[in-house]
């Protein structure tokens, strides 16, 4: 193996030699040390192979001696070599390929973020394209290792970094830190986070400081985390107020229903249109290729209509291929005036429906409040809805005891 | 003379145990089958055709006789012939 490899790489001649005692130049190159192999007796002489390099030393040897030499075939590098020269041009541009190629896969041309759930790649590019990494970029300008770092020390929310650089894409992978749900462990009220009539109260924790039937607005406390001394049986009332009493702090707990409002808008057109569907239908199909569209079906044509597409994708070794159908539903515009007792339903309808999104309840509402809002010579009827429901609007809210003390 | 020294070489050789072909610079025959033939201290070649190759040795020479033989490679000291052997003989 590896002497062929030489013999291609110094180049070797096969050499057909002619006249009478032939040995006598096989004995006289294999004096001067050159290499002859495969030598065969041909009808009027033979042939061998010989070396490039050994081959001028063999001519003068043929000559002295008076016999035929002839070069029949010349193969390795040193002859290729003379091809080149001839096609420079080609040569060139194989040179400059392999020199874009290399030129132009030194730069990073994409980034990407993976593993981020929270902190946005937004973020995370913006940073990393303060320091240095971002798409154009060429790979030496940047250490992956103090990007890497500098992430860690910026962006406080992630744990972990590593830039994985493969061929011209740049890989940040992100491992974010979990953090500790904030919970209350000191002192804490239950307070109301909106207005309302207190229906239920369940004490968990904590002195209750309203009752059912309570009116409430938005930040009333509902059950104390201040819990007053139990009385003693024992101490007469008169006594009991001397008692340096200290009231005991606690975290409050339960739960405080409570009815509430909700209002919600909803309008109707007092004459509307509706494109509705006729029923009709009409199919279409082509083939889509990355050269031209070719129809297969043709569709009738329709003023208005509702389509449907449906793509099947095949790659093929030309590129990629796809089948589409599109099938057409005639529409048709319809009509519809509507008396106030009609509008102000459906207005009420779509005014529920809002606040049920708002809301993000799918229970129906039992109890609601309609209110008109427009005048009856409005183009369209607007109404306000409100609803009342009963929710839990207690929120824990620390406090600081030394706060509570000084009261 | 070159009797006498042989003798003595041959002695040598003999007592310390050594290859008589380093010492005595006697040819190494290689007969693989009867395709290949490798000869080691040969002085070169006397005649060569596809039937018959005389190859030139310290003391006279070996003929072999055969069909399509070809000398695959030659080097000063040692040459592979390949083809169909069929008599190899040593001669003065």
């Amino acid at each position: 193996m590896s002497k062929k490899i030489f013999e291609q790489l110094g180049g070797m001649v096969t050499v057909k030699l002619k006249g009478k005692n032939l040995e006598k130049v096989i004995n006289m190159a294999m004096a001067r040390g050159i290499f002859l192999w495969n030598i065969k007796k041909n009808d009027d002489g033979i042939s061998f192979r010989v070396r490039q390099s050994g081959f001028n030393a063999l001519q003068s040897i043929s000559a002295e001696g008076g016999f035929e030499l002839e070069a029949t075939r010349r193969q390795g590098l040193p002859f290729f070599k003379q091809v080149l020269k001839r096609r420079m041009g080609f040569l060139a541009g194989a040179l400059f390929f392999v020199a874009a190629l290399y030129f132009l896969s030194s730069f990073i041309w994409f980034i990407e973020v993976s593993g981020n759930r929270v902190v946005g790649e937004e973020r995370i590019l913006d940073n990393a394209r303060r320091l240095g990494v971002y798409s154009g970029v060429t790979k030496w300008s940047f250490s992956a290792r103090e990007v890497e770092d500098a992430l860690l020390r910026d962006i406080s929310e992630i744990s972990y970094v590593r830039i994985n650089i493969k061929g011209v894409k740049a890989r940040i992978e992100i491992v974010e830190k979990v953090l500790p749900t904030q919970e209350i462990t000191g002192p804490c009220h239950i307070v109301a986070v909106r207005d309302g009539v207190v229906d239920d109260i369940l004490v968990l924790n904590g002195q209750a400081a309203v009752k059912p039937g309570d009116v409430v607005v938005k930040g009333d406390i509902l059950i104390s985390g201040l819990l007053d001394p139990p009385s003693s049986p024992y101490v007469p009332e008169s006594e009991e107020e001397k008692i340096n009493k200290k009231a005991s702090l606690v975290r409050a707990r339960g739960s405080v229903m409570a009815q509430v409002w909700y209002e919600g808008y909803g309008e109707c057109a007092m004459m509307s249109e509706e494109l509705v569907l006729t029923g009709e239908k009409s199919h279409m199909a082509y083939i889509e290729t990355p050269w031209r569209k070719l129809v297969i079906k043709k569709a009738t044509e329709f003023a208005m209509s509702q389509n449907s597409t449906a793509v099947k994708t095949f790659n093929t070794p030309w590129g990629e291929c796809s089948l589409v159908l599109v099938t057409a539903m005639e529409q048709s515009v319809q009509r519809e005036e509507h008396s106030e007792n009609e509008a102000v339903n459906i207005a009420r309808e779509r005014a529920l429906k809002n606040l049920a999104e708002l809301l993000n309840t799918t229970q129906p509402f039992n109890d609601c409040r309609v209110e008109v809002l427009s005048s009856p010579s409005d183009p369209i009827l607007r109404v306000k809805v409100a609803v009342e429901i009963i929710e839990d609007i207690g929120q824990p809210q620390p406090f600081a005891p030394q706060q509570m003390a000084k009261k | 003379m070159s009797k006498r020294r042989e003798a003595i070489s041959r002695a040598v050789a003999d007592l310390l145990e050594i290859p008589k072909d380093l010492a005595l610079d006697l040819p190494r025959v290689t007969l693989v089958g009867k395709g290949e033939l490798y000869i080691e201290n040969h002085r070169g070649i006397i005649e060569y055709s596809s039937e018959r190759l005389r190859i030139n040795l310290n003391r006279g020479y070996i003929e072999i006789e055969g069909r399509d033989l070809e000398i695959s490679v030659l080097m000063p000291d040692e040459l592979v012939i390949v083809g169909e052997v069929r008599s190899l003989r040593y001669l003065d």
